[in-house]
Formats: C-alpha cells, structure tokens, sequence
C-alpha cells in the first residue's frame, strides 16, 4: 500500500493519496468492517441514549453510517454501494429526519436503488417496519429522481434505520463517501471489497481523523459541519473519500487508467466534444467575419487576442454551467447567444487559433466548488477549463463566461492555487495565484454653513474588483452599497453618482452630504473618519476557528481624505500617524495626518497580503482587525475657536 | 477577395433584376425590421417597462365541469437583462393536461432566432420547502441572451378536467408594459359562471358579451398600457394589479358536486368531500378518554387534547388526491402520526368529537392578511389552510403547529374572515386569538464598561406577533445555531457568550431570551471624549427611501405592536455630558415615538418605544411618513459624546 500525504499544516488539512494494490488472485475476499450491525437490531443503550456527549445541543445524530462498496459484473461492469444508516432524534429539531430522501441520478439509467428497507424504532423499545407501498420515486428533472419516504412517529428518542443498493454505470469514478453530515457522526465506516480486475485510487480530504488500514476507513465521534466566515465552500473540509479507476487488468497486466494528467491530455485531444471541437480548423463563419474586420492591420498578439475575447464576451452569454465538455456546435453557440464554460472558452480558444495565436485549454476547478488536486486527474475534481493565450511572449489567462471581467484577468473565482495546462499531448500544473483587487479614494470633505458636511469623492477600481463594481452596476446596486458603506453617518443624501468601466478600470465619482454632527451651539464638531473604507467592522467575532481563513484574493485600499478646517474652528488634537501589521504581515495598516494650516490630510491604507491563512493564525488576524477597526473609526474632533 | 468580386461580378451581369430586388427586399428588411422588432415599441410604452406585451391571446372554452380548454398565445419583449427571469415555465398536474407547446425566440429586429417544441424543455418537480409530495409539475425552458432586447412567443394549451379549478386572469405584472391583450371565456349558458374583475378601470378596457343560442362569451381587450412599478410600502398586490377572477358556480370536485354561488354552498361542499374523514377508532376513543380524564373544565380538555397534537403529531404537506382538497382519514393520522393542515384539522376535530366537544374545520388563508381578496358578496376559494373552530368557547386552533398556546393562531392567520365548514348554514367569521394578546417587544440592555472588557447582561421578551419565530427556532434549532440567530441581532457582536438562554411561556404569546456576554470594545475614546451610541447593541432600524422619489400610488403601513428598549450603560466615573442627550415625544399619522436619555451618577440610560400604525395611506403622505421614519432612525443612531473635564 502506498500512501502519501501533502499540503499538510499545523491544523491537519489533509489531502492524502492512498493507492490501493490488491494482490490476491482469483476471488473477492469479504474483510471485515471494524463494526458489525444486524438490520432491526439496535442496541437498547442507543435506544436509551438521550444525549450525544460529543455535542450535547444536537437535535440528531447518525449512530452509524455504513457503506461497502464492490464490482458487480451482469452484462456490464457496475460498482454496487450497500449502505446502512441508523440516525438517533435526539431533539424535536431532529424529527426532520424522519422525511427520508435518497437522490439518485437516473438520467441515462446511471444509478438506481434497489432493495431499500427503513424501519423505524421507537422509544417503546417497538419497531415499525414501513411499507414499500410508502415509497415515493419523484423525478425532479431530466438527471435526477428521489425517493422519498415519511417515516410514521418519529418522535426524540426515535432512531430511523434504513439500507439500500445503490448500483451505478460508473466505475470509473464511484459516488464520493463523505464522513461527515450537517450533524454530527458517532461512527462513519466505507469499506471495498477488493478485486482482482479493477484497482482504485483512494484520496481523502478532510479535517478529521479517518483511520485506514487499506480496506476499512473508519471514522469515529465527527463533528458536524459548521459555517464560518471567509469559507468559499464549506464542503472542502468535508472529511470525505473520492475514489477513481487507477487501472484494469488486462491479460497478466494491470492496465493503468488515467494516473497523469498527460494520459488525461491524450484522452480528451481526441474526444469530439473537447479536443477535436477546440482545434478543428473550420470556425464559426459568422464570428469570424465579424472578427476580421476588426482583426485587419493588427499586428500585437495582446491586442487581437482582447479583441477575439471582448467580441465573444460580448454576444455570448454563461448559461451558468460548468462543464469541460462542449455540448453545441460552434454555430448553435453564436446562433443562440448562450453556452457553458465549455462552449465559450472553446469559441474564444478556437478563433484565437484561427488568428495565428497559441492558445490552450486550462482544467481546474473554481473555487465555490473545492479546492483543486493538481496531484492527479480526479475526474469530479475537473469541473470546467478556461483559456490561456500567449502573447507577445507572456501568458494570459482568460475565461470569457463573465463580462464584468477584463481581457487578462480571471473571475474570482478562478483564483484557486493551481490548474493544468493541456498543449497538445502534455499536461503541465501551473500556478493560479490570487490577485489583487485595488481601490484608490480621494475625498474632500467641506463643513457647510447649513449644518451639512459636503463631500465629493473619486475612486477607482483596480484588477479583481472591478468584477463586483460591474456586478453592482448591473444590478443597479452601487448606491445601495455606498449607503452601507456610509451606515455611521446620519441622513446621507446622494446629489450625484456617477460611473464608468474603462478596459480594466473602473471609475466612480460621487457627490454627497451628510448631518453634520455638533453640539447644539456648534461648538464642537465631531468627524468621523471612515468614508468609504471597507475596514470598518471586524468580520472575525467568534472565539475560536477551526478552518482557514479564506480570502479569495489579495487586497489594497488606499483613501486619502481632504478636510477643509473651517473658519472659525480648529482641530482640538492631532491624532497621531500610526502603523500597525499582524505578525507575518498578512493583514496591514498605516495611517498619516498631517495639518496645513486649515487643511487636515489624512493618508490611509489596508492592505491583505494573504489569501490564505491557516487557523494558527486566528487570534493575531482577529486583533489586528480589531485595531484597524478602532483607528478606522476614530472621530476627529473640531473646536471653535473663541 | 477575388471570391467576393466574382460574386458580386455574377449578380450585376446576370442577376440585375434579382439583385434588384434582393435589394429592395433586404432594404425593406432593413428599414422595417421583423413583426416583433422592439423599435416597433413606442417610447411611452417602453417607459418604466422590463417587458413589453406586444400580443397576448388567452382564451377559456368552458365545456363542460369536467372539461375546459385554455389556450395561451402570448408574445413579449424582454427589455431589461437585470429583470430578466431567464425562463419560461408551465405547470402541469393530475387536473391539468398540456398539449401543443411551443416556443419562438426572436432577436431585436423581430427576426426569427429558433423554434423549440415541448422536448426541448425540462420536466421539474418544483420543492417549496414544505411539500413533501403534491402533483403540480413544471415544464421548464431557461433562455438566455446575450444581447437585449429579444422577444419570446409562447403557446401552449392547457385541458384542466376539473371546472373548480378554472384559471384567474392576471391582466398584468409589476414592471410590465402592454400594448394589446384580449381575454375571453366562453362557456355553456347552464353551467353558470361568475366573474368579477378588480383593479380595472373601466375606461382602461373594451369589454364585449355575446350570446348565442347556447353560450355566452365575455372578452376584455387591454391597449396600450403602461407598466406598474412596485414602489416602497406598496399596497398587497391583490390591491393593486388588475385581475379578472373567474368562477364556476357549479362544479365537481372527484366525485362530490360543490356549488359556489354562496358561502353557505361551498362550505357544504367541503364538508360532503371530507364527510368520512373525522371517524374515530376504538384506539383514539382509548387515547382521548385517558386524556381527559379528571379534567376540570371544557377548556383544559381542550389543552390537554390539543398539547397530545402538538406533541405526537407532524406537518407533513401531502397534497395529493382530489387537487389536495380531501383530507387522510383520522385513522391514518392516528396511525402515522403526520399530516398536513387539512388531516391534522380533521383528526383534532375527532379527538375533541370523542370528549364531546363541537368542532369544525374552517378555511382559511394562511399569509399577509391583506393579500386575502375575500369579499362577502363573491364567493371563490380564497384559502389556502384550514384551522379549526370551536364554537362553544369562540375558540380557534392552529393544528399545525407544534407550541402554540391553545387558542392562538398566530399572525397570519388571525384579523380576516374564514369559511366554517358546515353541513348547513356555514359563514364567514372572523379569525382571533383567544383573550387580549399584547404586540410587542422588549429590549432591557445592561452593560457595564467599567472592567477591561465590556460586559452585557441581554433580557429580550417578545409577545403576541413578535414571538412567533421564536418558538420555532426554540424548538428546531441546536444550541449553536439559537446561539447563531440571537446574534444575528446584535449590532456589536460578542466577543464571549457567557450564557444564553431562550424560553417561550407554553400558556401564553410570550418567549424570552436571557443572555449575557462580553464585548471587545463599547464606544469610541478620543482623547478625553467617550463617543458612545445611544444603543449601540440592538438599533431599531425602520426602512425609508434614501433618495427623494416622486411617490404615484398610495402606499401601506403593516406595522404591528411596539417596540421598546431600555438600555442601561455603567460609566467609568468622572464623565459629563458635552452633546447628545434626548428627550423627545414625536407623533404623526403614521405612528408615535417616544425617546430619553438621563445620565444619573454615572448611569447612562436610553429609554425608547415605538409605535407605528396599519392602515392604507395617500400618496402625497408619503414624503412626511419617510421624514418621520428618518428622523426616527436618526435618533436611534445617534451619538453621545461624553467627556472627562
């Protein structure tokens, strides 16, 4: 057995590579689970139990989570799941559990469930078998169908049993084992039956302790899965097993499947709906002719490819899909305005080639939905790919599914460490760092006679914000935002806003006033500091963490606020310049004054440098943010002078 | 090139006439742009509008009570991307058969993008959150566009073989312009509809009657009708939009034959289709029997029946059978121990049957009560729940609900009429909780900022309409997750929750939360100046425009009980007051208020309660209503600044 473990830290994120060889010949061998459990036989301490010690607030929690995996052989090769649950109510919160519902995909008969049985066991020490007759199969759309079943009398203290086999086409890559549950685990067992035939590679991801010798993974007393902020995907700390064909017997020898990402390269160069549809030489006429037009005279590799991006972009629409495999044709693509990741990242790559440039296909994963495994191809890992174009002898990446974001930028989302690069038949892991999202202020701020403050602002946005600028543009939401922005301050009123993207570039021009917040005689004036930085509130509030503090990408905020002093008043004390940081830099913050007669200067910057920051860190990045948030909000204090 | 040249050589040497008229056609094209082109659209149409109605045909074929045709053939421009619901979707069930479907998308210019048949759209079961199992199915198909505006024809026809289930007519939508929209129905001179419209002006539509020999037939036609905008506190939309209702006085429901030419009439129907339904077993007269016995009076039978509900029973939505209108029996209640609002109505009803108690089920619409379009004098089905009525103590019960005090029906089920479901003499009445329940909440704040890190003590009371929600989290949720929701109330979040404790009365509208925790910081120090706000745990905060808009339609205020706070701050010693104090009195139309601050020995203490009305308001009201709320909100947030001389 081969094992190894990587991208370790302090707090056991785990992602480990398990291998598993099976060198027994001829017959399956039934090893066995760590724990047995009979169907209808529950323990009468699980009957009892009122309590689960580990969380005592939960409402329910699963006894035992059991699932034996093998390869069944009738006509064709399926992996056959045989699961057994059993799941204690604990609380009235936890009656929910008694609606059952098991999804399976149905869509091309990939998955079906047989032999499904649920009992329940009550209080009383009775149990109540339930009905076939009270199985509902509900198809909820062309994929997938549930079965539903509501279990009679559950009430605390019940416990809901139920088994069943799930059967499905495909063995290359069988449904992911997840340890964990939106309760909590008392004991979560996934075991397979080895064969001779097929061998599978084994990664598990996770948080918590799974114990493994090979055959049985066990896992005992896990938590349940909880929010916390600045988490992309909760799911990515999901402790979970994900399986996938390593190689098939053939003959003596064992016939590797899929174990690089060059045998994954080969693979898809010839697949009509990938490789073929990226490369093929005849383009989508339409988007071409209007694209020559355009690409006349034009010699810079950047230029043509921005404007091949920005003129797909433009007329074609992200139906929100993620997909690696194109499921139109070119032309039905233009024709409808509309198509997946795939079908756009393949317009966009295809006519980049027909202008004479390089330009590839990326796999990867976006962020919301996990971390990506650069370590080998895990088919559910690969969720989409966008492009990379190389010009004038550098590498931009591109993803033309959103038109907020500009020629040489990534969404957000894309931000996800790594992805692979596939140019013909190699395959090569390339690093897919966050980036900065940049904002510039200047604001001047005048006290007016009629107990206003008047204030006129410029900003610009930079790199990965402009992303959600033109989100709030579209949606007609800047003004909403700025008003959040602007909670402290009393009875704002906008009297101007205007904005404007240009390239990559986003420009915002605003002019406001608020009350003017003085004694009644206008003695003191109290001003405060805070427009427009996104600093103001600490976001980490809770105690403790448990997962790493996930910010998506780097970020700078730069204000400098111009305060007219006046006549009559002056400021009662100059606050001081002050600069603070957490330990390793990850989370910064500088603030200047300076006075010039009656003009007050104020030069701040926030700045995170880290997009990721392990949970060691939590109580230094929470005080740091503390800080910020009281030198943030510092009021200015104006007297007047006698 | 040279293929360009020699083409265009072909068409002046050979095809001079043809070219000709290529020309002209392709000009005409051009200029004129397809039937649906969105320049065709006047500009006072489009203005305000996410979509234009260029053609709406819907019709309705009455034929019989089992037997209706509807067709629809609608056609509309979608303006505004932002507003865009990216699909089409028809539903479909056991009473409701869809034939001939079509789709056509059109781009700008009106000209033909694709046509797309009932394949091409996906097959959905729609989950509501609650449902576990009903029939209604939809047929969905996702557009997306790129480049607006683009125009979308729908057709389909719909069987619906059960007359009690003929469609209303929703003559328009918020946001919706119409240039022409024609309604008809036409049915059988014996089958006697009725039909009402609201929110028409007469002067707005053509309206035609025909008779023949032995039908009749009514048609509306709409022209040239600007969108509606839903503003800020605009009324229910059953008070705004125009509708025309449609109803089959006669009609049959499975195998019962109902009537709705009046109150008394369907009430009678509903309780012939749910007649055998509330039949008590040997093992529930067990049950109930034991339940009361030494019981001291009709109303703690009452209690202690209607807690054995609440404790044993689950709400599980089955609408299935008969369009969801029949109930499971008693019998499969008792058994299974769930059952949706009808079935749990029914089998409370027989429980109390058994201790000699006179019940019934009443409809009713469970929801903001002035969507309810219920009008004395149009019977229709308005309702979409059933609770229970006692009249032998004018006591209503809410049978769905696990932790209701007896008698109380909560929010959205009380101040509107119901239907008592009677063999005979049926009526409307009026939905209350028993006894006086007071409408408020109550934040008593405590902080105390003397020690290094600020300490809060929380008491949080709720009553009447304001607790409802937390009976439901008090029962559903873990202690992290009631730990969760009572902080998401909370303006300065805690850095320590020491305790926490939320309880609700089980005999009254009451529920309380007990909490105390620690804070990193209360307020700011500037130098020798403490800026603290004046609440700064909880702000009351009320929703008003941000920008001066000219308000068109009359608007309304939903406010409901009063909301008080006092909050007690421990000073350090050796602090004045430099600005800030309150003590105001403010009433208005729209409600009152009422503020004081007092600093008394180091004891800071900020005193509110607010009261805002209910009820229907003028348009030209509407700038004083968003000053009162701002000025209000002002208060809320404002600030003393303290000093240290």
């Amino acid at each position: 057995m081969e094992l190894t473990t990587y991208f370790t830290s302090s707090k056991k994120i785990r992602l480990t590579l398990l291998v598993l060889i099976c060198s027994l010949a001829g017959f399956n061998v039934f090893a066995q689970p760590a724990k047995i459990i009979t169907f209808g036989n529950v323990p009468a301490v699980d009957l009892e139990m009122r309590i689960y010690e580990p969380d005592t607030s939960a409402g329910a929690v699963i006894l035992e989570d059991m699932g034996t995996l093998m390869i069944e052989y009738k006509k064709n090769f399926v992996t056959k799941l045989q699961r057994h649950t059993r799941i204690k109510v604990l609380k009235e919160s936890g009656t929910v559990y008694g609606d059952l519902l098991i999804p399976f995909t149905h869509g091309e008969k990939l998955e079906t469930i047989t032999d499904l049985k649920v009992m329940v066991h009550h209080p009383d020490g009775r149990k109540q078998s339930i009905s076939k007759k009270s199985f509902v199969t509900e198809k909820l759309d062309e994929q997938y169908s549930v079965i539903k079943v509501p279990c009679p009398g559950v009430q605390v203290g019940s416990i809901i049993e139920y088994a069943y086999d799930l059967r499905s086409k495909n063995f290359l890559m069988p449904r992911e084992w997840y340890f964990q549950s939106d309760i909590p685990t008392r004991y979560s067992c996934f075991r397979m039956l080895e064969t001779d035939d097929f061998r599978y590679t084994f990664i598990l991801i996770g948080n918590e302790e799974v114990k493994d010798d090979s055959i049985n993974f066990q896992a005992f007393d896990l938590p349940a899965l909880t929010q916390e902020v600045f988490v992309t995907w909760p799911e990515s700390y999901c402790t979970r097993l994900t399986l996938q064909l390593n190689a098939i017997r053939s003959g003596f020898f064992m016939q590797p499947v899929l174990n690089t990402w060059e045998d994954l390269a080969q693979g898809l160069k010839v697949l009509p709906y990938f490789g073929v549809a990226i490369n093929e030489t005849n383009v989508n006429a339409k988007a071409w002719e209007e694209l020559e037009q355009k690409l006349s005279g034009i010699d810079d590799e950047r230029l043509k490819a921005k404007i091949i991006y920005d003129h797909v972009v433009s007329k074609v629409e992200w139906n929100g899909l993620y997909t690696i495999y194109t499921g139109k044709s070119k032309n039905e693509v233009w024709n409808s305005g509309t198509g997946t990741t795939a079908d756009i990242n393949a317009l966009i790559i295809n006519l980049m080639l027909r202008a004479g440039l390089q330009a590839h296909p990326v796999l990867g994963c976006p962020r919301n939905l996990g971390w990506f495994n650069d370590r080998m191809p895990v088919m559910d890992n690969i969720k989409y790919f966008f492009g990379e174009v190389m010009a004038n002898g550098e590498r931009i990446l591109f993803n033309g599914i959103n038109k907020g974001v500009p020629f040489g930028y990534l969404p957000e989302n894309d931000y996800n460490g790594k992805a692979v690069l596939l140019n013909k038949d190699t395959a090569q892991v390339i690093d897919i760092p966050a980036q900065y999202s940049t904002d510039y202020h200047v604001i001047l701020l005048d006290i007016k006679e009629e107990g206003l403050v008047d204030v006129n602002i410029s900003s610009i946005y930079h790199g990965v914000a402009l992303e959600f600028r033109t989100e709030l543009q579209k949606e007609e939401k800047q003004k909403e935002y700025l008003m959040q922005l602007l909670d402290a301050y009393q009875n704002v009123e906008i009297l101007e806003y205007t904005s404007a993207k240009k390239d990559s570039i986003f420009e915002e021009n605003i002019h406001l006033t608020f009350d003017l917040n003085a004694t009644n005689e206008q003695e003191f004036i109290y001003l405060q500091q805070s427009l427009m930085s996104s600093f103001i509130k600490n976001p980490f509030v809770a105690r403790t963490r448990k997962y790493p503090m996930d910010f998506a990408y780097l970020a700078e905020e730069n204000i400098h606020l111009i305060i007219n002093i006046p006549e009559g008043y002056q400021l009662e004390s100059l606050p001081a310049s002050k600069s603070i940081q957490s330990e390793k830099g990850e989370i910064a913050f500088n603030v200047e004054y300076q006075l010039n007669e009656k003009v007050l200067d104020i030069e701040k910057s926030a700045s995170v440098n880290s997009a990721f920051i392990f949970p060691s860190r939590y109580d230094d990045i929470k005080y740091t943010f503390a800080e910020i948030e009281r030198l943030n909000n510092d009021i200015l204090v104006l007297k007047k002078v006698e | 090139m040279k293929v360009n040249n020699i083409h265009s050589l072909r068409l002046f040497d050979l095809k001079g006439p043809l070219f000709l008229l290529l020309f002209f056609l392709y000009s005409g094209a051009m200029l004129g742009g397809g039937e649906w082109s969105a320049d065709k659209i006047s500009a006072s149409i489009k203005e305000g509008a996410s979509i234009v109605t260029r053609l709406q045909i819907e019709s309705l074929e009455v034929l019989g009570k089992t037997k209706s045709i509807y067709k629809m053939r609608h056609i509309y421009t979608v303006l505004d991307k932002d507003k865009d619901d990216g699909a089409v979707s028809i539903y479909y069930g056991e009473f409701f058969k869809l034939s001939n479907i079509s789709l056509t998308i059109y781009d700008a210019s009106g000209d033909k993008v694709k046509t797309y048949k009932k394949n091409d759209f996906a097959d959905h079961k729609l989950f509501d959150g609650s449902t576990l199992q009903d029939d209604i199915r939809y047929l969905t198909f996702p557009i997306q566009r790129a480049e607006y505006p683009y125009t979308v024809e729908i057709n389909y026809e719909r069987l619906i073989s059960c007359n009690f289930l003929i469609p209303d007519f929703y003559v328009q939508s918020y946001d919706e312009a119409i240039e022409r929209k024609e309604i008809s129905i036409k049915f059988p001179k014996d089958l006697q509809i009725k039909m009402k419209s609201y929110n028409i002006d007469k002067e707005d539509v053509i309206t035609e009657a025909q008779t023949s020999d032995n039908t009749e037939t009514f048609s509306w036609v709409f022209k040239d009708k600007k969108a509606l905008k839903f503003e800020t506190n605009s009324p229910p939309s059953s008070e705004v939009l125009p509708l025309i209702k449609c109803v089959a006085e006669k009609f049959v429901m499975g195998k019962v034959e109902g009537s709705m030419d009046s109150w008394e009439s369907f009430s009678s129907f509903m309780y012939q289709l749910n007649q055998d339904r509330f039949t008590p077993t040997e093992e529930i007269k067990t049950v109930v029997a034991g339940l009361i016995e030494g019981a001291e009076s009709e109303f703690d039978k009452i209690d202690r029946i209607y807690s054995y509900l609440k404790a044993n029973m689950r709400y599980v939505n089955v609408s299935l059978g008969v369009g969801g209108w029949q109930s499971f029996p008693a019998e499969y209640v008792h058994k299974n121990k769930f059952g949706d609002c009808k079935a749990l109505s029914y089998y409370m009803k027989t429980l109390l049957s058994v201790a000699g108690i006179e019940s019934y089920t009443a409809a009713t619409y469970r929801g903001e009560k002035r969507e309810v379009r219920l009008d004395e004098n149009f019977t229709e089905n308005v309702f979409n729940h059933m609770i229970l009525y006692i009249p032998g103590q004018d006591l209503f019960l809410e049978c769905t609900s696990r932790n209701y005090p007896t008698g109380y029906v909560g929010s959205d089920n009380d101040q509107r009429k119901c239907l008592i479901v009677k063999p005979n003499g049926g009526m409307l009445k009026e939905v209350k909780n028993r006894g006086e329940i007071s409408d408020f909440s109550f934040d008593d704040i405590e902080i105390d900022i003397t020690d290094e890190f600020p300490k809060v003590k929380y008491r949080m009371e709720k009553s009447g309409n304001h607790q409802e929600d937390w009976r439901y989290i008090i029962d559903n949720y873990s202690q992290n997750d009631k730990e969760k929701y009572f902080l998401s109330f909370l303006d300065l979040p805690p850095s320590k929750i020491e305790n926490l404790d939320i309880k609700y009365d089980k005999e009254n509208a009451i529920a309380i939360a007990n909490a105390e925790f620690d804070l990193l910081k209360f307020g700011n120090v500037t130098g020798n100046r403490f800026f603290v706000n004046v609440n700064a745990i909880n702000r009351l905060v009320i929703e008003n425009e941000k920008e001066k808009k000219e308000r068109k339609e009359n608007f309304y205020l939903n406010f409901r009980g009063a909301y008080k706070a006092k909050v007690t701050v421990h000073l350090p010693s050796g602090y004045q007051v430099e600005h800030g104090m309150l003590d105001q009195k403010v009433e208005s139309p729209f409600g009152a208020y009422e503020v004081k601050t007092t600093l008394d020995e180091n004891v800071l203490t900020y005193t509110r309660t607010f009261n805002g009305k209910e009820g229907l308001f003028q348009a030209d009201q509407y700038e004083d209503y968003n000053n009162f709320i701002k000025a209000f909100n002002k208060i809320e947030n404002s600030r003393l600044v303290l000093v240290k001389p």
